[in-house]
């Protein structure tokens, strides 16, 4: 169960991503780690353990979506096919690596960006919320977070290569 | 993260998809896209995690995430059902020494997880001191304790002491939280993804990034809770009252044990008294005066540090001085006299080019008296320490009363703050201090603008 330590963050994350509301993202991955004790003795030494405990919170979270007749932001099964088959490997340790990187590549950002960042993360707003703020239309803002991700993603995939140690 | 160059339309579908805003159509143009364009997987994964990677640093990890699920593996392990569901499994699979000493290690594994968590907080606390003048110090429960802290030590959470009037420090946030420690101020600190801060004593001021919305900062006083998502402002967390000032933004303000809360806006103050339970009546920032004196007539209240003395003979109304907690490069006792302006009474005094100090002091011989204060802004914010040393020269009256007089214009900045705060000039004056090596007396005090 060391293992619960090691692999919590980056399942919180990998719920999150799938969607699911803000305040059922902790309950979902404390459930699939303890039914990943319950299901222990069919877990197969050896192969990944983060890998399995996503198996099974994606599970849960299909659940979820199923219970919930209103609409909430849970990505769709023909999706969820085309992006999490096979399950994502855990990212393990570089949890704290890739948090960061981050960190340092939101230091970068210019002002406008960095505010963009902190409306909708930190704030929680929603696009058309910062757009009539922002004077733009909620398209634009959607379009800006795009980027501004994938500008991001990039910085922190640098960084991480840059790292001691790093192939 | 190879960036897709969709259509239009696909492209506004992808960004409300990741945006949690998608519409059935959005979804089925996107997994038809998905099929025919392998490269988008990538780019739409890689937005999904950072999306998710972005929301979790903004609302952090919970430090009993661990704990709750332990908890929980410990609730499922102890019913009945399960126990029965192990015994059956293991009769039929495994020896049950083996399995018994699997469960035995999970267990041992999930709580050892749980101290392991609570004992290195790996994600959690960890402040940077800036801007230490005096001497200043850190303990933590678990018995740790460190002295004399300088500049960019790294602190988990524990309590951190300002110890004497004229020190301070900053501790800097890993998401930039600037809280500023001033005034013999003691406060206690954690962050575990939401950050808490009791403080003791002293005043507190505080610049707040934007906070999570659901994980706001909690300042905590004797006798008041300060909820903040993101703003400027000041707690004076002393004697029986605590004082908030906002300079930008809000905070939400309540009493101990009382759920009503109010509003505590821009440019407002409130005072929680805790010995009343009136509601919290935020109000407008009084301006600062320009003129404030004390002639000693009657008795000093809480916000003095001094002796009252009633007029004796030819001895007028005075104050003597008591002993006051200093630090330097150590912390020490001295005679000294403080005042605490009443923050819903004005500000402070404030302070022009032209502004004085004039009082007149009596003590067994001449010595030198060593001015200090405290100043903000114009809505609370710190604004720097300044001080010097004057020598008391002037011939003595015939009953030994000595008048001194000083520019507070002219103050020096406490080296510490001299780049972010170079002068006194424009600050208001929060609170006073005047120290010497021997005891003395004060008979009237001044600030004023001639």
């Amino acid at each position: 169960m060391e293992q619960v330590r090691r692999e919590q963050a980056g399942l919180r994350a990998f719920v999150r991503m799938l969607g699911l509301r803000a305040e059922a993202v902790d309950d979902v991955a404390q459930e699939a780690f303890v039914i990943a004790y319950e299901k222990l003795q069919t877990f197969e030494r050896g192969t990944n353990f983060g890998a399995w405990v996503r198996t099974i919170a994606r599970f849960l979270v299909a659940r979820e979506r199923r219970r919930e007749e209103r609409r909430q932001r849970v990505l769709s099964e023909p999706i969820l096919e085309f992006l999490f088959d096979p399950p994502l490997a855990s990212a393990g340790g570089e949890d704290e690596a890739r948090a960061g990187a981050l960190r340092a590549c939101l230091a970068e950002l210019p002002e406008r960006s960095r505010r963009l960042v902190q409306q909708r993360y930190y704030e929680n707003l929603p696009p058309a919320v910062i757009a009539s703020q922002e004077g733009r239309t909620a398209n634009d803002v959607r379009q800006a977070l795009f980027r501004l991700r994938a500008a991001l993603h990039s910085c922190i995939l640098r960084r991480l290569d840059a790292l001691p140690g790093s192939p | 993260m190879k960036r897709p160059q969709p259509d239009p339309e696909l492209r506004e579908s992808l960004a409300r998809l990741v945006e949690g805003e998608s519409e059935p159509a959005d979804e089925q143009r996107v997994a038809a896209a998905l099929r025919a364009e392998p490269e988008l997987t990538q780019a739409l994964r890689a937005q999904l995690e950072l999306d998710a990677l972005l929301r979790q640093e903004a609302t952090g990890l919970p430090g009993e995430f661990v704990e709750s699920v332990a908890q929980r593996i410990e609730a499922v392990r102890s019913a009945p059902e399960f126990s029965a569901r192990v015994a059956a499994k293991v009769s039929g699979r495994r020896s049950r020494w083996r399995y018994g000493l699997a469960l035995a290690a999970m267990v041992a594994l999930v709580a050892g997880a749980a101290v392991w968590w609570r004992a290195r907080d790996p994600r959690g606390t960890r402040v940077e001191l800036a801007q230490v003048a005096g001497v200043v110090s850190w303990s933590n429960d678990r018995g740790a304790w460190e002295s004399g802290l300088t500049d960019g030590a790294l602190l988990g959470g524990g309590t951190l002491s300002v110890e004497g009037e004229t020190s301070s420090a900053v501790l800097v946030f890993r998401d930039g939280t600037r809280v500023t420690l001033t005034g013999n101020a003691e406060v206690t600190f954690s962050d575990d993804g939401q950050k808490r801060l009791r403080c003791t004593r002293g005043t507190l001021t505080a610049n707040v990034t934007p906070q999570p919305r659901d994980r706001p900062m909690l300042v905590r006083t004797a006798n008041a809770e300060i909820e903040v998502v993101g703003t400027v402002f000041s707690v004076e967390a002393e004697l029986a009252l605590t004082s908030v000032s906002v300079e930008r933004g809000a905070v939400r303000v309540r009493r101990i044990d009382d759920p009503r809360s109010a509003l505590v806006a821009a440019e407002q103050v409130a005072v929680v008294d805790a010995e009343s339970d009136r509601p919290i009546t935020p109000r407008q920032t009084p301006a600062a005066r320009t003129r404030w004196q004390a002639a000693f007539e009657t008795p000093v209240d809480d916000r003095w540090s001094a002796l009252w003395r009633p007029a004796e003979g030819v001895d007028p109304h005075r104050v003597a001085a008591v002993p006051v907690l200093v630090g330097g490069k150590q912390k020490f006792l001295r005679p000294g006299v403080k005042v605490y302006f009443d923050p819903v009474a004005s500000s402070g005094v404030a302070v022009s080019s032209r502004t004085v100090l004039r009082g007149r002091v009596r003590s067994a011989e001449a010595q030198q008296l060593s001015v200090f204060v405290c100043t903000n802004g114009a809505n609370g914010g710190f604004a720097g320490n300044f001080g010097r040393v004057i020598a008391l020269s002037a011939p003595p009256d015939a009953a030994g009363w000595r008048e001194f007089e000083l520019g507070l214009a002219d103050l020096e900045p406490v080296p510490v703050w001299r780049d972010s705060f170079p002068r006194a000039e424009g600050t208001i004056v929060r609170f006073l201090l005047l120290t010497a090596l021997e005891g003395f007396e004060i008979a009237a005090l001044e600030i004023a603008a001639p």
